[in-house]
């Protein structure tokens, strides 16, 4: 018999879009990746991030064996330990002193098991998840709206469209791939408009005909403000509402409390702008509002998914080609954990903890120990491990230490905390290390599943190398917890597709049409039918077997009543006005090439030569009156606390505003965790927290001194004013850029590290210029560059480069920090190409007026395009110059 | 009467002085007058000889088909006893006797002996001419044991030359900084180290008392109370001009016979130039002034205005394997800028330092890259560009070598 061969077809861990990704093997290692051109969510296309995922892999810095209290042990006695200390506390202290704390990047197989483990047979309902910092808003106010936590729409939406706001989103940094596909339809569709609704001109205004920069915190007043003019104006479809909807008028009301006037006043906008944007949507059918964190992450952020929705029952536009309000999720598989109940205000398979539901998941599961209450929301349910309410605590594949507001105390929190377990794939977090149990869990490539992207598609995420270490999936870790808790024919497990059958034939049970979540046409699937189960939409039954494109093209809601409940919204602005002692509202977000905490982008070289450190952007005319300047050290400081940051200049931010990314942690800066200045503010609702608006203070730190750094080992960083680091790639080394006191003494540093080679030293006794180069043989070991100025640093990609290469010339002549035979490249933009600014620049100066022009002579935006906005900007600033 | 000039002194500066006024077209006629009994041969090149690098036949530094083609008189090993500056005549040893129509002196130097006991025994010399290399040539032949007295560029030549020959070496040196008039103690210390790694000793920071021994010379007795054995004693303690001869012609003479920018001394029709001569209370002791000013005195001797300005020069050590260079004022004040790159287990050291953003010293050890870039930066005095971080490493600093992070 042949067997047919390999399926090399998987799913991106990164973002909600889900991108289909086919690898490359060679000796059991992924040499390289390109976009699977038959997956729907991306036809091929690959952002810089997933284009990158080869270079990511390695076992270097993996958790690659169990331990208990810093022991190495093996996983017997790792599985015995948890299963104890979980079966003492729950004596002890009852189930609700258990919590679990999930994550988007766990397969649906994973979180169905832990849901199952913890709510069904623990009996605790303490089961959140990081989505909760991401998109319980959008959860909640489909909810709210639909009955349902259902996206109405499909990517394929976006190639129809007529109008696409983006709102809260900037899209061409988070989510690339949806963002080239935006591109590429308002090319094929000149009369295609687009919104981009940012209190920052972000690199997605690159294609907005249209950009609001309202008052940070507003949306609500925007879409409120909107539902009454489509009204006023005759735009809304009193047809549609009286048939599919209830709650118009209660929401009209609540509209109408509010002048045009002054919703121009509240959110900021010129009468006029605003107009142009209510006329614009009033006029379009093909609608898409298309929103992300930006609308989710607030004190409010559930009205203001409401506020949208609203506007499009008003008007009709859901369920139709082109047309509907688009909640994008960050993460791989958001959705799968909300199709599984992975959240402590569900219960699972979109069940609630009401009496019938619970019945109905309590025979499902032949369980009498399924928790009957609600558990906590994440922000509350560190609270409850801070007081102690909370006992034992088991995080997977999340880094609540960063992620979460108010992050310090989190992290206090945990450290105080009996028994904390972490399943990660990752050795050193900021979170394991606060571990006293770490279970090594598979990542991406190792580990075999499925994900539903933001679309309700579910793919494939496969097992295509073979796991580093001992690491094992966290289904498998838990079903061996729960066998060992006595649970063995509730968790019979030997594989992930009995853990998906058994979910997919849950969402079919006594479902009878009340419940849109159903995938029951995949509950009798074989091994090689789930092996081979190409991406589907859900829901997939036995009326709809090839999956279901859009939801509620004919109006049929799962409310009681089966129409769309309108929500009366007063709207709200963020929860901490600004004041004199914090003068600047702080928005958070995502950068092109980063994801999350860094723990696999940051493996990728190339991902961190876009950007390297951790920043704030400030407005030139804010810097000015602060007196900072571009690349001064700064630090932000809350009532919360302070972060300590590289100032970016930026005219298109407010100058009230500041934006941190929120991917840096202690792994890679010495104070810019953004998270731990943000407070633990949350939407009453969803009990979402408010990342995007914190009050906040700024002021420049001195730096006497800068360095960068490279070496093969990790460098003691404790003596700097500030340090930031980016590892190299294949575990090369690292490299640091400190900024140190004055007379900072460098020989004293490499000693202190251990350095015995020999050392060539540069000293100038002016501008503080200080350099090194220990060597042992031919190979560089460590390399100092230190000048009290920032910008006359050598160029990044040289200095990395010295670790790479062996000294051809004489050590000594290394110290001038340039090669004199290769001009500087200048900054990154295009990552796939490494291609640098300054020979972009060059080309346009010589002509290249358009990105294609660029890309036909330097390749820079020809791959993964997440470059393009840049490219743009370049050349329109180059030719503006020229012109002026 | 016919042009005719006397050049007293067939060292390098004479010869070069002649080898000028031919190459400009001088038509009278040129006569040398010198002490040794040789040609003009290249002095510099005697620790190369010395060593076995060079043979005699390199030497000279005009052929004799030159000096017959261009029919200059030559009276070699016959040296001037007096000079009737008034009659512009020459009187040698041999009693030859003949006037001029204009005179130029270029008598050179003569190394210095302290005055110590036992400083005139057989074994105990100088390092100054072919004679002293043939010298210590049939010394090292008996080879033993050498003291070089004097840690300068011409006593580390010696040293290393009878070193090379398979001789003991030791070296003393007065100061703690071996060529503490070109090196810094950074350097002084590395050269030592290299020197000592050759094997040749070296004690630094010492005086010397007396050379023993009764026939001929034993050993050199320090002041402290060392006592180093050595049957060959050298002595490279520095020069002084020969001038001796010219002290009761009514020319002025300071240390060296003054001479103004044209090279003309207090006394018309007489001239001089090289060692001998002292400009603007300077004396030169290196090759390339001497250079600049013979071709300044035969402009001048050819009617043609030219003026002498004394610029900084470099000095290098010619040890193979040990590459020294000097150039400039290193220790003019304390408030200059000093760049420096030092990497003693690659014997790398590099010191410039710039002042009113000149360069104005440069100090390379180890590794002499660029080196004559710095000679023409310092002694064109040019001002530096805004890279001056980079002047260590390349010559384009007319240009702007930008670095930039990111």
């Amino acid at each position: 018999m042949r067997s047919s061969p390999p399926h090399l077809e998987t799913t991106c861990p990164y973002c909600g879009v889900g991108c289909g990704v086919s690898a490359k093997l060679r000796d059991d290692s992924i040499i390289a990746v390109s976009g699977d051109k038959t997956h729907p969510a991306n036809y091929g296309a690959l952002c810089v991030k997933g284009s990158a995922l080869h270079e990511t892999m390695g076992d270097h810095g993996r958790l690659l064996y169990p331990s208990v209290n810093g022991q190495r042990v093996d996983w017997d006695t790792a599985l015995d330990t948890v299963a104890r200390r979980l079966n003492e506390v729950r004596e002890e202290h009852g189930p609700g002193a258990i919590a679990f704390y999930l994550s988007g990047q766990l397969l649906t197989e994973d979180y169905y098991v832990a849901n199952k483990l913890a709510k069904g047979f623990l009996g605790t309902g303490n089961v959140d998840t990081n989505s909760r910092l991401c998109m319980s808003s959008a959860v909640a106010s489909y909810k709210r709206a639909f009955g349902a936590d259902a996206v109405p729409c499909s990517y394929e939406d976006l190639d129809h469209c007529d109008l696409l706001i983006l709102v809260g989103s900037n899209a061409a940094w988070t989510h690339p791939v949806l963002y080239r596909r935006m591109a590429a339809a308002k090319k094929r569709n000149p009369t295609m408009r687009v919104v981009v609704i940012d209190p920052r001109r972000t690199a997605s205004c690159d294609l907005a005909d249209l950009h609001l920069p309202i008052s940070p915190g507003a949306d609500g007043y925007l879409f409120v403000g909107l539902l009454a003019w489509l009204q006023q104006t005759g735009a809304s479809r009193s047809e549609y509402i009286a048939q599919h909807t209830e709650g118009y008028l209660e929401a009209l009301e609540a509209a109408n409390a509010i002048s045009f006037a002054e919703t121009a006043r509240l959110v900021g906008l010129e009468t006029d702008v605003l107009e142009t944007f209510y006329q614009w949507f009033a006029e379009t059918d093909k609608t898409i509002t298309f929103y992300s964190q930006g609308i989710n992450q607030s004190s409010s952020g559930t009205d203001k998914g409401n506020a949208i929705i609203n506007c499009h029952l008003a008007t009709g536009r859901i369920g139709k080609i082109g047309a509907g309000p688009f909640s994008i999720t960050g993460q791989p598989n958001a959705m799968g954990g909300r199709e599984v109940g992975g959240l402590a205000n569900q219960l699972a398979a979109h069940m609630d903890y009401n009496p019938g539901d619970l019945r109905t998941v309590a025979d499902f599961w032949a369980t009498d120990q399924l928790c009957q209450q609600p558990g906590m929301k994440a922000v509350d349910l560190f609270d409850a491990v801070a007081d102690g309410r909370i006992k034992a605590i088991w995080i997977m594949a999340t880094n609540p230490v960063v992620s979460m507001p108010d992050a310090n105390r989190v992290r206090e929190a945990l450290q105080r905390c009996e028994t904390v377990i972490v399943s990660d794939c990752v050795a050193a977090t900021d979170t394991t290390a606060t571990a006293d149990i770490l279970l090594p869990a598979t990542g991406w490539g190792e580990k075999n599943g499925t994900v539903t992207n933001s679309e309700r598609r579910i793919s494939r995420q496969r097992a295509l190398i073979k796991p580093v270490g001992e690491a094992k999936d966290d289904w498998w870790i838990m079903t061996q917890v729960a066998q060992r808790l006595g649970f063995s024919e509730a968790f019979p497990y030997r594989s992930p597709r009995d853990v998906f059958v058994e979910h997919a034939a849950l969402s079919g049970f006594r479902n009878g049409g009340t419940r849109i979540f159903n995938i029951s046409g995949l509950s009798e699937l074989s091994e090689q039918q789930y092996n081979d189960l190409s991406p589907i939409q859900w829901p997939v039954t036995a009326e709809s077997p090839a999956g279901t494109t859009r939801l509620f093209t004919e109006g049929g809601f799962v409310t009681a009543s089966g129409k769309a409940r309108f929500i009366a919204i007063a709207p709200r602005l963020p929860v901490q006005p600004l004041s004199v002692t914090y003068p600047f509202a702080l928005n958070t977000g995502r950068i092109r090439d980063q994801w999350h905490t860094m723990t696999r982008t940051a493996r990728a070289q190339r991902l961190l030569n876009h950007i390297d450190a951790p920043f704030v952007l400030v407005h030139p005319e804010t810097a000015r009156t602060n007196e900072l300047d571009d690349g001064d050290l700064a630090e932000v400081r809350t009532a919360h606390g302070a972060v300590r940051v590289g100032v970016i200049l930026d005219e298109g931010i407010g100058k009230n505003q500041l934006f941190m990314p929120i991917h840096w942690n202690d792994q890679f800066a010495r104070q810019a965790r953004v998270c731990s200045v943000i407070a633990p503010l949350t939407d009453p609702v969803s009990g979402q927290p408010e990342f995007k608006f914190t009050p906040a203070a700024l002021k420049k730190v001195a730096t006497p001194v800068w360095a960068m750094v490279v070496s093969r080992e990790p460098l003691e960083c404790n003596e700097f004013i500030d340090w930031s680091m980016t590892p190299l790639t294949d575990n090369k080394g690292y490299c640091y850029r400190f900024a140190a006191a004055e007379g900072f003494d460098w020989q004293a540093f490499i000693s202190q590290q251990g350095f015995t080679g020999n050392c060539a030293h540069y000293a100038d006794t002016e501008h503080r210029d200080e350099r090194f180069i220990c060597y042992e043989g031919a190979l560089v070991q460590m390399a100092i560059f230190s000048h009290h100025s920032l910008s006359l640093m050598p160029a990044t990609s040289w200095l990395q480069g010295l670790l790479s290469r062996e000294i051809t010339s004489s050590p000594w002549q290394l110290l001038a920090g340039i090669d004199m035979n290769q001009p500087d490249r200048g900054k990154l933009i295009c990552a796939c190409f490494e291609v640098g600014e300054k020979q972009i620049l060059a080309a346009i100066v010589d002509g290249a007026n358009s990105t294609k022009a660029l890309g036909e002579q330097l390749n820079c935006g020809t791959n993964c395009g997440s470059c393009i906005p840049e490219l743009n900007k370049l050349i329109n600033e180059t030719l503006n110059v020229d012109a002026a | 009467m016919a042009d005719s000039i006397a050049i007293v002194g067939t060292g390098m500066a004479g010869a070069r002085l002649a080898e000028a006024l031919v190459n400009g077209g001088f038509s009278g006629s040129i006569t040398m007058i010198g002490e040794e009994p040789v040609k003009a041969y290249n002095r510099v090149q005697l620790s190369s000889l010395l060593t076995g690098d060079k043979t005699v036949d390199c030497l000279p530094l005009l052929s004799d088909d030159w000096y017959r083609a261009n029919n200059i008189r030559l009276r070699c090993g016959d040296p001037l006893i007096q000079l009737d500056t008034g009659n512009l005549a020459i009187t040698t040893a041999s009693g030859w006797q003949e006037q001029f129509s204009r005179i130029v002196i270029a008598t050179g130097s003569r190394p210095v002996v302290p005055a110590i006991p036992g400083n005139s025994l057989p074994g105990v010399m100088s390092f100054r001419t072919l004679d002293d290399v043939a010298l210590m040539q049939d010394f090292a032949l008996q080879g033993q044991r050498a003291v070089v007295v004097g840690g300068g560029l011409l006593g580390l030549e010696a040293a290393y030359g009878l070193n090379h020959l398979g001789l003991d070496v030791t070296v003393v040196h007065n100061s703690d900084n071996l060529m503490n008039r070109q090196l810094d103690a950074t350097a002084a210390a590395m050269l030592k180290k290299s020197l000592e790694d050759r094997g040749i000793s070296v004690l630094t920071g010492v005086r010397t008392k007396a050379v023993t021994g009764s026939e001929r010379a034993d050993g050199l007795m320090l002041e402290n109370g060392d006592w180093l054995p050595g049957e060959l004693v050298v002595f490279a303690t520095g020069i002084s001009p020969n001038v001796q001869v010219f002290r009761d012609s009514g020319l002025k003479i300071n240390r060296g016979i003054v001479v103004d920018d044209q090279m003309h001394t207090s006394i018309k029709h007489i001239y001089a130039l090289g060692e001998c001569s002292e400009h603007n209370n300077t004396t030169v002791g290196i090759v390339a002034p001497i250079w600049e000013q013979a071709k300044v005195l035969a402009e001048t001797l050819l009617g043609n205005s030219a003026c002498y300005r004394p610029r900084e020069h470099s000095t290098q050590l010619k040890v193979s394997g040990i590459d020294v260079f000097s150039a400039g004022r290193l220790n003019a004040g304390n408030s200059e800028r000093n760049i420096v790159i030092n990497d003693p287990s690659a014997g790398i050291y590099r010191r410039l330092v710039i002042d009113d953003n000149r360069l104005q010293a440069a100090l390379l050890f180890g590794d002499k890259s660029l080196c004559s870039h710095y000679e023409t930066l310092i002694s064109d005095g040019q001002p530096l560009g805004v890279n001056a971080n980079q002047l260590m490493f390349s010559d384009q600093t007319g240009q702007d070598v930008v670095r930039e992070m990111k």
